[in-house]
């Protein structure tokens, strides 16, 4: 029998003693539930989080203050404008133990002073977003007042025409930037989750093949390099099997949730997105038809997901292979070497943090596809499956076809450097019991003739 | 004679300490051989060094006549000392990948599985998973894994470890049988009732070395001390002035009968017929033994001398330092 049919041999029972477990599927199916609970969570929290304050205006100018109060559309704020013959100091008193009450006194030199002041009272620390609001508001309205009161326009019309949003209907190639941004996100988020998921599959597979004592039968017939080359790759097909069943199942469940609710999906994502940045922000509606772009959107997005489709799933599962399949060697490695689970943190966190380094970067270059960030981590081995992946949204193959050609190439020289370190300390570690692990064993296992 | 191992001057070491010290050994085609030695003497790593685990940093191994390649270790079946299975696969399904591992066809593998599940009467288990098996269970799966894809050489470290009576007496007829069938086995143990029992040739290692070899009855015979033992009747002191030149007697008693019991050892080149031609004329011989040492002596013994010697060469070399 050669050496390929053994490989072959193992890949089969590693890739069916795991796709045959109903965890299998199960992953698979709850994992676009697991992405959705995700976006939606925090969406919720920040509703629930955000109560509603008073603030109660006590405006000596006698006119700014209307202003405020008609103009304000916030959902946690409330201006209310006190009568003249309300007294500043009996309102501070009586809302004195209430959380949700402040008061602001607005004087009347307010408008002509030229480093303009006013004064909030509570009896409480009042939350950033009270505090910055106020500010805002203040700010914005005392402007236009001014523009109002130099100029006697008509405010209302003032408003319409100063208030009115401005749509991008994207005409250049490929798909919108804003699904792109969506798509970008998700599945470099994907692909993260399955290499940390599946090298830790790995880990977890040598370990149960040493501490079994099964390794030595197993190495009797074949060589530890095929043994580990058959067990990675074995368990990369069924992340492959995965990633794939998950994207389905997600664009089945994406498909279905926009066609039953009318509801913009990806725009929720956008939304979660914003609210990162600046919570409490006014969301714009879930289904909402206001703007022409997002209109146009929800009717092109199926569509433009399907023209993506092909580079999705011809370049994605290559890069997480390869993703896959360098750290995997590094997870194997240390699984080679340790008798006891408790023993993997040590060595673990080093083999994760390139990894959530390079998932923050993804996440970061997500704005700005194309800097020398963007290009330099989707070439370093360690950080460019996940930062390619989120990048690929953006690029246009035809062109930039030549970065991704010498992003693989770079990683599968960096794997092929690494197999042979990893199965250096492999093929010495799985022999080994009782022994306490460092680093300088590693480096002794490293060095270690057959 | 035919050999089915032909090792010469096999050198391993770890960490710059000699696991293997220049070991040659040849083990006879169709025999059990038994690999003996104290802990730490280096058989499982010359075991492993056959199997391929390891490589050697010199020498030769020959398996069979061929030099020892991963083709050859597929005619090998081996039983580490340490040895599981993967809990959660199915009897039947693990049999079958560990035959395929070692070159069987499919087909072939599926039936030998069928055989040998059966023939040690667990066929109903095929479809069971291995965590669901009695210990004694699953130390006849490994067995089965061991045997299964019909090797010429069988590699057995320590096989009867963890057996309950009834399984080991199993195991060492299916040795026997597997003898008859012309399969050569290396046994590696402790158990040195069961190397009297099954070995016809032995090699005691320590320190990486292997500092006895040969026929089991050769080996006997002559780490014989040459002590006999005489029962007789007749007079002590006659008996004693029969033996002054060239015996010493060691202990003597009054047996119920009325008989006596001496314990003789030769000094010189004395043998058991010198022995009888010099008691003869002094007494009425009922039984002459010659006492031949158990091979757990001859173990201990052995290890204990090349460990006093080399105490005393450190003993010297510190006097002379």
């Amino acid at each position: 029998m050669t050496s390929m049919n053994k490989l072959l041999l193992i890949i089969k029972r590693e890739f069916l003693s795991r796709i045959k477990k109903p965890s299998f599927l199960l992953m698979s199916l709850l994992t676009p539930f697991l992405f959705a609970s995700l976006v939606l969570t925090p969406i919720g929290i920040n509703k629930s989080n955000f109560s509603e304050t008073t603030v109660m205006v006590f405006d000596e100018t006698n006119s700014f203050g209307q202003l405020l109060v008609k103009h304000n559309q916030d959902k946690y704020v409330k201006y209310e404008l006190q009568t003249t013959d309300a007294v500043l100091e009996d309102a501070i008193t009586k809302y004195d133990n209430q959380d949700d009450v402040v008061v602001l006194r607005i004087p009347d030199n307010f408008i002509k002073n030229q480093a303009p002041v006013v004064e909030l009272f509570s009896d409480n620390t009042p939350g950033i977003y009270l505090l910055g609001k106020v500010k805002d508001d203040l700010f914005e309205w005392r402007k236009k007042f001014i523009v109002y009161s130099t100029f006697k326009i008509d405010l209302q019309e003032f408003e319409k025409k100063m208030n009115s949003p401005v749509a991008i209907i994207f005409q250049g190639k490929g798909i919108d930037p804003q699904l792109k941004f969506f798509l970008g996100f998700s599945i470099s988020l994907l692909l993260y989750m399955l290499i940390i998921m599946y090298g830790v599959q790995v880990m977890r597979g040598v370990m149960e093949e040493k501490n079994s004592r099964i390794v030595e039968v197993l190495i009797s017939s074949v060589k530890p390099k095929t043994l580990l080359k058959g067990k990675i790759i074995g368990i990369g097909l069924v992340g492959i099997l995965q990633f794939a069943l998950i994207i389905i199942f997600s664009i089945s469940l994406l498909a279905l949730f926009n066609s039953i609710f009318e509801v913009d999906t990806a725009l929720m994502v956008q939304n979660q997105l914003q609210m990162l940045d600046n919570p409490g922000s006014n969301l714009t509606e879930i289904g909402a038809t206001e703007t022409p772009l997002f209109n146009q959107q929800v009717q092109d997005y199926m569509s433009a997901i399907s023209s993506y489709l092909p580079t999705l799933l011809l370049t994605t599962p290559v890069l997480f292979f390869l993703g896959y399949y360098l750290y995997a060697s590094l997870f194997a490695a240390v699984g080679s070497a340790l008798d006891h689970d408790t023993d993997t943190q040590q060595f673990v966190l080093p083999i994760t943090i390139p990894l959530i380094i390079s998932g923050s970067i993804a996440f970061n270059i997500l704005d700005n596809p194309n800097s020398d960030l963007a290009f330099w981590a989707s070439m370093f081995p360690l950080s460019s499956p996940i930062v390619m992946t989120a990048r690929l949204a953006f690029m246009n193959l035809a062109t930039d076809w030549w970065q991704v050609l010498l992003s693989v190439s770079i990683l599968i020289v960096t794997i092929m450097v690494l197999m042979r370190i990893s199965g250096r300390i492999y093929r010495v570690g799985i022999l080994m019991h009782g022994q306490k692990v460092g680093y300088k064993t590693l480096w002794k296992w490293f060095r270690t003739k057959n | 004679m035919e050999y089915i191992i032909e090792a010469f001057q096999i050198e391993k070491s770890f960490s710059g300490q000699k696991a293997l010290n220049g070991i040659s050994l040849k083990v006879p085609k169709g025999e059990i051989f038994g690999l003996l030695g104290p802990n730490g003497a280096g058989k499982t790593t010359f075991i492993r060094c056959l199997n391929r685990i390891l490589l050697p940093e010199s020498g030769q191994i020959k398996i069979d006549n061929s030099e020892a390649s991963d083709e050859t270790r597929l005619s090998i079946g081996y039983l580490p000392e340490e040895r599981g299975l993967y809990k959660k696969m199915k009897v039947g399904d693990h049999l079958i990948y560990l035959a395929r591992l070692k070159g069987l066809p499919k087909i072939e593998a599926e039936n030998q599985t069928s055989y040998w599940l059966n023939k040690f009467d667990i066929g109903k288990w095929q479809n069971k998973t291995i965590e669901e098996l009695s210990k004694g269970m699953a130390q006849k799966i490994q067995f089965i894994a061991t045997v299964i894809h019909k090797p010429d050489l069988l590699i057995l470290d320590e096989p009867f470890s963890g057996f309950d009576p009834v399984n080991a007496e199993l195991i060492k007829q299916e040795i026997l049988e597997q003898q008859k069938n012309g399969v050569s086995i290396i046994l590696s143990t402790h158990n040195m009732s069961s190397v009297e029992e099954l070995c016809t040739h032995i090699a005691l290692l320590n320190k990486g070395e292997i500092v006895l070899e040969g026929e089991i009855n050769d080996i006997k015979t002559q780490y014989a001390k040459k002590e006999f033992e005489i029962i007789f009747e007749g007079n002590m002191i006659s008996l004693t002035g029969a033996l002054w030149t060239g015996f010493e007697i060691v202990t003597h008693e009054k047996l119920k009968n009325g008989r006596l019991k001496v314990s003789v050892r030769a000094t010189g080149q004395n043998d058991l017929n010198d022995l009888i031609k010099a008691i003869l004329p002094s007494c009425k011989i009922w039984s002459v033994t010659q006492k031949t040492p158990s091979m757990h002596q001859i173990f201990i013994d052995h290890v204990k001398d090349v460990e006093e010697e080399e105490n005393d060469v450190e003993n010297k070399n510190d006097i002379n330092e």
